[in-house]
């Protein structure tokens, strides 16, 4: 199975999952995505799927945390001092990280430590970056997220909220720039997310079972091709990838210009105020994700309805919560947004090209 | 309305349904042999015995005729380093650079991995099997060592549980094919003495030529597919997971038969196998003219006879429709495709063969008694692993003479940068010669030591009075004031539990967990009635406390009862024995020192409560009408004085 990953546009239904992974994939900035759901949902599939569709990117050629040659601000501090010296630097493309988390690492390989390999052999002090300078830029995937361990959730909360990585520890002094969109997967039968976590993820989407058994039959039977015959079954989907890449890719690069315009900004005030939530976080995610939704669908501008449409997802987990109404955040939101928008049609989360 | 049903089976009925399961174990290996590593593997429900190993002895057998001769053994208690992998500390002390090493699940590439007591695998190990198994590789981030190795292999996941509340993780048994249940089969029938070595080998030699890639030139055609979805449908399994191992196992079926496509037959063995056991309700059969054939398909049904439903009308109680989330409302699609339909009936009629009478029962009492889905997923202890992941934090310099452990890493870490440096001092000491010099010199400085914080945990075990008589006054409201505390522990998470105990006996309603929202659906569901058998209400609560306790939780028990105990712990109602036994039970609590707060739910203050609360050395509160917040106030107080003087 470690071939080529499923391709993203043959999965099956979960419209409101690929739709956030998606957004979060033209505007980093969004924040991030949470996947809560039943097992073999395909959470996973999707993520792994999605890493294919992304552009590469450019990086400055030598520099071990993967800096953008065209960026000033954000270097780590040999870019820095590089660019300071006016030498021309060298960059090539590589594909985008989308790094795993695997469950049962330790805080040294997540936050990067003391190279033991140079340290032991040849007795030199050096810093050996982690999975944190791994993904920068990038994703950084965490599967079965509410099982991770307490203190490493602690450290991604920080780096995630800071972008930087700040690393005290064995007599090393190291900050490097750690950009990433982390996404999350997880059941939640099996444990909570610890509320702090919950909150640094722009966007969370609760996946279920396919419920009719024509999607089942479907489900079943995609997956049967690619693992008999993966070739011809990449084969039949290239067109549409192609086309979902090209959209993407698109989106990435005009999303900075898409302005907003002031209907819409007090649209997106207005729902937050509405449904009561906390901090300011709510309202920019809203606003961003509803941008990347525009230029997702090729739009000139921002509406109302692309906020409508991904209001559930950016908000959902935001609402102070009641921890015994289960009859679902998702409810709150859906009345909120009819009331706001006086109408009474849910949205539809399929991409349209 | 599940009378019929329920009844005792016979000891005839017995026999002859554990032969039957026999029969189905030994069809399972069959299939497993032919197929190891598509298929996931297996967990196989019975205490450790002779039995048992008769069946992993064929198993083997049937393996080694093939090339996967490897078993390994997964012990309970494996740490990460060994089940991941990591540092290799030996190595790497003696070769003077880092030397990583693969885990037990890299290790166990191309072979077995057996998991003994899966019952009590934490959900943190089934998690790191479960994402080797989905992805086909082990990645190892530890110890500043990175590895990945590609890795398959058949599980094989032993559940010695004695019911249905301590099962194996949901994660491992999503990803095997097969549940074999050999609860009651007996040494004769699986012919433990009669097979000596000599005929098992000669047995085993036939069916040993089989092409592993075989399966993959079977066909699976889209109606294949939708019969498998639509029993699954019938029977409540939602899990994707289950019905493409179900369709896999067709396919071997199939390719076992020589045969390129599945046929009907192939489809009814999936069925039977792998959706049957993971049943969370009964099949329905519409109502068609075709009469389930006689046969072993409907001699399980009668009053006392068999396992199998009875016509549809009288056993199915109608909760089961709605109980469900999913399932009354996406039936009609059978509807448009008679031919599909027709199969899938056969294949529902074949699973319905495969539920054992007390599959039936318990899910005839779950479907009768609750509209939340109760089904074996995710009822595993989270617990189990709460208290066990203390939080490691950074190693101190130190060392390890106060019981501290050493911390090998850090220690090589501070001894490291130095290396270049002690050995020249050394070399210039020892002008004499004579020195060993060893890979890595390391001092007095460089010792670390490990250290973790426990956070020691509270849980909250609530019984609640659910009898005729707090029923008739307040069950309402203590459900209410149950709920306000729910909230409180959520705030501390703090872990909950849920007893509640009417008619006869006590039942725990939810053991010790985190999720509100479990807590919250026990709570809604718990129906209200019948005797007062108080005095197990409060042995079960102690029980939950005593287990909370070895765990190293702190435990608050809350009861809400209006004390009036009339069934005695031997089940017989009856004032004066009943009040006896939860006076006794009462002390035994006070022997525990627990705090413990009783909370009058009858109209009236009650002498009993009182009295109750007393030979608990609880405290008492009458539950004021309306007013549920005094009672989430009164538990915050106990607590707080609680962790004062614990």
């Amino acid at each position: 199975m470690s071939n080529a990953p499923f391709p993203f546009s043959a999965i099956v239904g979960q419209d409101e999952m690929k739709l956030a992974l998606l957004i979060a994939a033209v505007d980093p900035s969004v924040g991030g995505v949470l996947v809560l759901g039943d097992r073999g949902t395909g959470k996973s599939t999707a993520v792994r799927a999605l890493a294919a569709l992304l552009p590469k990117m450019r990086v400055t050629t030598g520099c071990r945390y993967g800096c953008d040659p065209a960026s000033t601000a954000s270097n780590c501090s040999e870019c820095a001092t590089l660019k300071a010296s006016g030498v021309t630097i060298k960059s090539h493309l590589t594909p985008v990280p989308v790094v795993d988390l695997p469950l049962g690492a330790t805080e040294d390989r997540v936050i990067g430590a003391l190279d033991l390999e140079a340290a032991l052999t040849s007795g030199v002090k050096s810093f050996e970056p982690g999975l944190l300078a791994k993904s920068h830029r990038g994703f950084l995937y965490i599967d079965e997220v509410n099982l991770l361990e307490d203190h490493l959730v602690d450290l991604l909360i920080d780096v995630a909220a800071s972008g930087e990585n700040v690393v005290e520890r064995e007599g090393l002094s190291v900050r490097h720039p750690a950009r990433f969109v982390l996404v999350g997967s997880g059941n939640p039968e099996e444990g909570e997310l610890r509320p702090q976590l919950l909150d640094r993820f722009g966007l969370s989407v609760d996946v279920t079972t396919p419920k009719t058994v024509p999607e089942r039959v479907a489900v079943i039977q995609r997956r049967d091709t690619y693992e008999r015959q993966p070739a011809e079954f990449a084969a039949a989907w290239k067109r549409a990838e192609d086309k979902l890449r090209k959209q993407l890719s698109g989106a990435r690069e005009r999303v900075g210009s898409l302005a907003m315009t002031d209907a819409v900004l007090e649209r997106a005030a207005q729902i937050c105020i509405a449904l009561g939530t906390d901090g300011l976080r709510g309202e920019l995610t809203l606003m961003r994700a509803g941008r990347s939704l525009a230029v997702l669908e090729g739009a000139t501008q921002v509406t109302d309805l692309h906020l409508r449409r991904v209001a559930t997802m950016a908000l959902r987990h935001r609402l102070r919560r009641d921890p015994l109404d289960d009859a679902g955040s998702s409810t709150r939101v859906e009345r909120v947004l009819s009331e706001v928008f006086g109408d009474d049609t849910p949205a539809s989360l399929a991409v349209a090209a | 309305m599940t009378t019929s049903a329920a009844a005792e089976p016979t000891s005839e009925q017995l026999a002859e349904q554990a032969a039957l399961r026999w029969t189905r174990a030994l069809q399972v290996i069959e299939l497993l042999a032919a197929n190891p590593f598509g298929l996931g593997g297996v967990c196989i429900r019975a205490r450790s015995g002779p039995v048992r190993d008769e069946w992993v002895a064929r198993l083997r057998l049937a393996l080694d005729a093939r090339a996967s001769k490897r078993w390994h053994r997964l012990p309970l208690a494996t740490t990460d380093d060994r089940l991941l992998g990591g540092l290799d500390l030996q190595a790497t002390l003696a070769a003077g650079r880092p030397v990583s090493e693969q885990g037990l699940l890299a290790q166990a590439n191309g072979g077995v991995l057996q998991v003994a007591m899966a019952e009590r695998v934490t959900s943190s190990v089934a998690a790191r099997l479960a994402a080797a198994m989905d992805v086909g590789s082990v990645r190892t981030e530890r110890d500043g060592v990175q590895r990945l190795d590609q890795t398959r292999w058949m599980l094989v996941v032993y559940d010695e549980s004695l019911d249905d509340d301590e099962r194996p993780p949901a994660a491992l048994l999503d990803r095997v094919a097969f549940m074999v249940d050999l609860t009651d089969v007996s040494t004769r029938l699986a012919g433990v003495s009669s097979l000596d070595a000599a005929s098992r080998a000669s047995a085993s030699s036939e069916p040993s030529a089989r092409s592993g890639s075989l399966e993959r030139s079977v066909v699976v055609d889209e109606k294949s597919v939708t019969a498998i979805c639509q029993t699954a449908d019938a029977l409540g399994v939602a899990a994707l997971r289950s019905q493409q191992l179900a369709v896999a196992v067709g396919c071997t079926a199939a390719a076992i038969a020589q045969r390129d496509t599945i046929i009907d037959a192939d489809l009814a063995l999936a069925a039977q196998l792998v959706l049957a056991p993971r049943a969370t309700r009964v099949p329905e059969l519409r109502e068609e003219p075709a009469e389930p054939e006689p046969g072993e398909a409907d001699e399980e049904s009668e009053s006392s006879s068999d396992p199998t439903p009875p016509p549809p009308s009288d056993e199915q109680p109608s909760p089961e429709t709605d109980g469900h989330d999913h399932g009354a409302d996406d039936r009609p699609d059978s509807e448009n495709q008679p031919d599909d339909s027709a199969m899938s009936d056969r294949m529902i009629e074949a699973a319905r063969a495969a539920l054992s009478a007390t599959l039936l029962r318990q899910l005839a009492e779950q479907l009768g008694g609750s509209s939340a889905a109760k089904g074996a997923q995710g009822r595993y202890g989270r617990e189990r692993m709460s208290q066990q992941r203390g939080r490691p934090l950074a190693p101190r310099r130190g060392d390890a003479r106060h019981g501290g452990r050493v911390h090998v890493l850090a220690t090589v870490r501070a001894a490291a940068p130095w290396q270049p440096v002690r050995r020249e001092l050394r070399a210039r000491r020892a002008v004499a010669g004579t020195v060993l010099s060893p890979k890595l010199l390391v001092e007095r400085d460089d010792w670390h030591v490990a250290r973790r914080a426990f956070r020691s945990e509270t849980l909250t075990v609530f019984a609640v009075d659910a009898s005729g008589s707090a029923a008739l006054h307040r069950l309402a409201e203590a459900k209410g004031a149950v709920e306000l505390l729910l909230a409180e522990c959520y705030i501390r998470r703090d872990q909950v539990a849920l007893v509640s105990f009417r008619g006869k006996i006590a039942d725990v309603l939810l053991p010790p967990t985190r999720s509100l929202v479990r807590a919250k659906r026990s709570l809604t569901a718990l129906p209200g009635g019948g005797g007062t058998p108080l005095a197990s209400g409060i042995d079960q609560a102690v029980a939950i406390a005593e287990a909370a306790r070895r765990r190293g939780m702190t435990t608050t028990i809350v009861f809400l009862t209006d004390g009036r105990a009339n069934i005695a712990r031997d089940g017989t109602p009856g004032r004066p024995q009943a009040a006896l036994d939860a006076l006794d039970a009462a002390k035994r609590l006070r022997a525990g020192g627990y705090t413990t707060l009783m909370i009058d739910t009858s109209p009236q203050p009650q002498e009993s409560a009182k009295l109750l609360a007393e030979a608990m050395r609880g405290r008492y509160l009458g539950l004021p009408y309306a007013a549920a917040p005094v009672i989430s106030a009164a538990v915050r107080a106990e607590r707080a004085k609680m962790v004062k003087n614990p």
